[in-house]
């Protein structure tokens, strides 16, 4: 080969034989990389008919979430940090790749890529993309000991990996200014860091025996360094770089909507003489394998915790610790090879004030990068422990009251004769009476009992006869949607509650139907249909937007207090209905509209879904101060909500931090019906 | 090992009990009809005597027009099998009644070294059961039961008394009258519930017992049962914080409701 034709010239330095030598040498970390991942796969226990089911929007997933990596980049300096290091060891590998088909094929048939303009272009290319790793890498640092960001874990392993990258990114560059330095040649700055470091021993004038040498030992080490990271890449953390792709590609196979539990069977078809009694998990083998995938594409990134309201609150639950820790005893508890994974309660992994303290906001299945849902495991969990049925006594009450007075508030249905009487001397008919009503107004069991609460009922009712919308309620025949009981984990409960209703609403025909409830709301329109009822479910939210869009209504008085807005999870986050809201809220207030800081999609639990309204977790703070606090930093003097929930936790907040003067808390429709006057 | 009897009684949901407007009369018969408190707090012990220790825990239940789905909540909950005798003589039942067609009952079920039962009812309060029973069988009762511990062969009780805990042991056989401190009772999720319906409820007749007209014959007659109609007196009271309490203190001593 002439020496004027720029080409790279693999093994120029290294004794003759190295690269067999080299191949020898991989065999065996190959064989441990391969055993690892084989063994992975077997303790997922991968049932491959389903691979390929709904191919192109699994692919959509794996290129959106794995390979571009849409989610990562939604937080700038950890986003940065780890586009870099992507990239950077990408790229890095790309360039092996390429020496590899230059060296180890093509030179076999005589021809070579690696050579004149575009290897050249090759050298350049590659030498920034090596920064660009150790950029990432000091963003690494900057973030673990400069920021000191909380969310971060230390374990040894991840100082390992920090470590072998930096080191490999480093040699890499010393190789090939040793190289350069031995055997300088014309094209040597198109390698721009390794002529730099190459001038740097020029500069030391180094012994070019030593220079050798030290190449030779270099040469070495960086190759076994990336033979033991790829080697220990299925034992370590490191898996992630194989596990996310996994994991976004079967994320497919759960439902998008974090909002729709999966229903494993369904009551009414079940033959209780032979059905098998299993609900939940209570070990990982009771996990799914798409699960189980799924814990080893978490990289202990922290975020699902940084978002959590229960952890904010100082509850024992962080949805990273919970993924961690199934993680954890995937990986060294026994597993499907060696006999039966231990029980998870039994053993102390998990702790059931962890699973209980969850509200289910789904915060954290926003939050995770690599389309893990922390909620998904929890919530297959706490159906292993409400099967068991060792619930505290607030628990235990909740459920009772839903199977013998069907509502969790355990208030006998006469209770609310007085207010359906009330409702009905304001015009309001129920489905019996008015069978052709174009909607169910659905009250919900908050609204019914709840005093406060009842107070939504009134506005609705008021902006519903404003507008002359055709609408009629169940009245006394008005049971739970079954919510709670799902959400805690009963779902026989729930489905007898939903059969229930739905049977219901055959009778009258029910078609449409409103709801001021996002728990309601999300229960009928998500979680019906599995169940074989399927409705036109509306937010009173949404009918309002429509009415005021259409000019329904007209808001009469302009509100002249400052309004901000809280996006209750089920709502906002849960079912995307962000917009409408806002607009009901502008066109009340106008410029008087204040935002929090935590909007939409990235709103903060008050603290009551998932049940936890009903009972107690032992926590250092309450989801509803933390967020009370930052509806009253905008300076508003009222907060507008849109559940009941919401309504009643913020309410009893005010109380608890003496802010009854400061804000007040109104439902979107009350501001409404206000305005009409 | 050991085997235990659970006796359970069905009484209307008192949550749900709603007085007759006019007579004032409890109306019992309309009220949805659970399982008595106590009872589901003895059932709960006998199962985790029985995850501690080993045996098997029989339920017996009887009364009138028992509802053969609370039964099969008490076999969610684990209890192996279930007696029960349903009559409509049985309507009228009082603790002696009560007693001595348990007994009868509990008779020919076989081997047992405890009976479990509430420390009284939830619809008529009369804390006659459990000691009835000890009695017919002439064996130790222990009532008002917090904890309870199988201990030596015998049994060690935490009993609630006024002004403290009694700590007592019984030999066993022995009766167990628990209180709703005892513990929480699990709840039997609904999938429980259906699988129930694998394990045996057998139903005897009254008459197989061989009860005399006597012992069927209830001691107490209960003439007239009425709702306390208690109208609120809506004092509501104005001032600072001190002041307030000042005058409450007074309301409340001129009632006589505190001693000065």
């Amino acid at each position: 080969m002439s020496s004027d034709i720029p080409v790279r010239e693999t093994y120029r330095l290294m004794p003759p034989g190295t690269d067999v030598i080299m191949y020898i040498v991989l065999i065996p970390f190959a064989a441990l990389f391969l055993y690892g991942i084989y063994r992975r796969v077997r303790v997922y226990g991968v049932e491959w008919p389903e691979l390929f089911r709904d191919f192109p929007t699994r692919m959509g997933n794996l290129v959106r979430y794995a390979l571009l990596q849409r989610k990562v980049v939604r937080e700038k300096t950890a986003g940065a940090m780890h586009l870099l290091i992507y990239s950077g060891i990408i790229a890095l590998l790309i360039a092996t790749t390429l020496v590899f088909i230059d060296y180890d094929i093509l030179r076999n048939f005589n021809q070579s890529i690696l050579r004149g303009q575009f290897y050249l272009f090759y050298e350049a290319i590659f030498d920034f993309m090596g920064l660009l790793l150790l950029a990432g890498l000091a963003i690494l640092l900057y973030r673990r000991f400069i920021a000191r960001e909380r969310r971060l874990r230390w374990k040894d392993e991840y100082l390992l990996i920090f470590l072998g990258l930096f080191f490999l990114g480093i040699t890499g560059y010393i190789l090939e200014g040793l190289r350069l330095y031995i055997a300088p040649r014309p094209w040597g700055s198109w390698s721009f860091v390794g002529k730099a470091v190459s001038d740097l021993f020029a500069a030391f004038s180094l012994d070019l025996g030593a220079a050798l040498g030290a190449y030779r030992a270099l040469w070495w080490a960086h190759a076994l360094v990336t033979f033991t990271m790829v080697a220990l890449l299925p034992y370590s953390s490191l898996l992630h770089v194989l596990a996310t792709f996994g994991n976004a590609y079967f994320s497919a196979l759960r439902d998008p909507n974090p909002g729709k539990m999966p229903t494993p069977f369904r009551i009414d078809q079940l033959d209780p003489e032979t059905a098998e009694i299993k609900l939940g998990a209570r070990s990982v083998d009771d996990f799914s394998w798409r699960q189980r995938l799924g814990l080893d594409a978490c990289t202990d990134c922290g975020r699902c915790e940084a978002a959590c309201p229960a952890f904010a609150s100082g509850t024992p639950l962080s949805p990273r610790m919970i993924v961690q820790k199934l993680r954890e005893e995937m990986w060294y508890s026994k597993d499907k090879m060696d006999g039966g994974a231990r029980d998870l309660f039994a053993a102390g992994i998990i702790e059931e004030d962890e699973v209980w303290a969850c509200t289910t906001c789904a915060a954290c299945v926003e939050a995770c990068p690599v389309l893990i849902s922390p909620l998904e495991y929890i919530l297959e969990m706490r159906r292993a422990l409400t099967l068991e049925g060792k619930l505290d006594k607030r628990k235990t009450t909740m459920l009772t009251n839903l199977s013998r007075l069907y509502n969790p508030y355990g208030l006998p249905q006469h209770e609310r004769e007085q207010f359906l009487q009330e409702l009905r001397s304001m015009g309001v008919k129920t489905l019996a009476e008015n069978p052709e009503a174009e909607y169910l107004y659905w009250i919900g069991c908050a609204s019914s009992y709840d005093a406060r609460s009842r107070e939504i009922v009134r506005s609705m009712v008021k902006i519903l006869q404003a507008a002359g919308v055709c609408f009629a309620i169940l009245g006394e025949e008005e049971l739970c949607t079954g919510d709670p009981a799902r959400r805690i984990g009963e779902e026989g409960r729930f489905q007898e509650l939903a059969l229930t209703n739905i049977e219901l609403f055959k009778n009258y025909n029910v078609r449409k139907i409103l709801t001021h409830c996002p728990h309601c709301f999300n229960t009928f329109k998500n979680e019906y249909p599995d169940l074989g009822g399927n409705y036109t479910v509306i937010h009173h939210t949404q009918l309002i937007g429509e009415l005021l869009r259409s000019g329904r209504i007209k808001p009469k008085r302009p509100l002249a207090e400052r309004l901000t807005l809280h996006d209750s999870c089920y709502l906002g986050r849960i079912n995307g209905i962000i917009e409408e809201p806002r607009m009901i809220i502008n066109s009340v207030a106008g410029d008087r509209f204040v935002e929090m800081q935590r909007i939409g999609r990235r709103s903060f639990c008050c603290g009551a879904g998932g049940a936890n309204y009903w009972y107690e977790v032992k926590r250092e703070n309450r989801e509803s101060v933390i967020r009370l606090n930052e509806a009253m930093n905008t300076g508003a003097s009222t907060m507008v909500v849109e559940c009941p929930y919401c309504l009643q936790m913020f309410n009893d907040a005010t109380r608890i931090v003496g802010a009854e003067e400061k804000i007040k808390l109104k439902d979107i429709s009350e501001v409404v019906a206000e305005t009409l006057e | 090992m050991v085997d235990i009897i659970v006796c359970l009684k069905q009484t209307a949901d008192v949550n749900q009990v709603r007085p007759h407007p006019e007579t004032l009369e409890p109306q019992l018969g309309q009220a949805p009809r659970k399982i008595s408190d106590f009872d589901l707090n003895a059932l709960e012990e006998a199962l985790r005597i029985k995850e501690k220790h080993g045996g098997r825990v029989v339920a017996v239940c009887v009364g009138h027009d028992i509802q053969q789905l609370l039964i099969r909540e008490a076999l969610a909950m684990g209890a192996d099998e279930a007696y029960v005798v349903s009559d409509p003589r049985l309507e009228k039942a009082d603790g002696l009644v009560t007693a001595e067609t348990l007994a009868a009952l509990i008779k020919k079920i076989g081997k047992w070294d405890l009976i479990l039962c509430g420390e009284a009812s939830l619809d008529e309060s009369a804390y006659q059961t459990g000691p009835r029973l000890a009695e017919i069988f002439n064996i130790p009762h222990i009532t008002y039961a917090v904890r309870a511990e199988l201990e030596d062969g015998g049994i060690k009780v935490w009993k609630a008394m006024e002004g403290g805990i009694h700590v007592v042991k019984a030999s066993l056989p022995a009766v167990l009258a628990v209180g709703l401190e005892i513990n929480t009772p699990r709840l039997p999720s609904l999938l429980m519930i259906r699988a129930a319906s694998r394990k045996p409820i057998h139903e005897v007749k009254l008459s197989e017992l061989g009860l005399s007209e006597e012992q069927l014959t209830p001691a107490v007659e209960t003439l007239q049962v009425k709702a306390l109609k208690v109208e609120r007196r809506r004092i509501t009271l104005e001032g600072e914080p001190e002041e307030l309490a000042q005058k409450l203190a007074e309301i409340l001593v001129q009632e006589g409701l505190v001693k000065k």
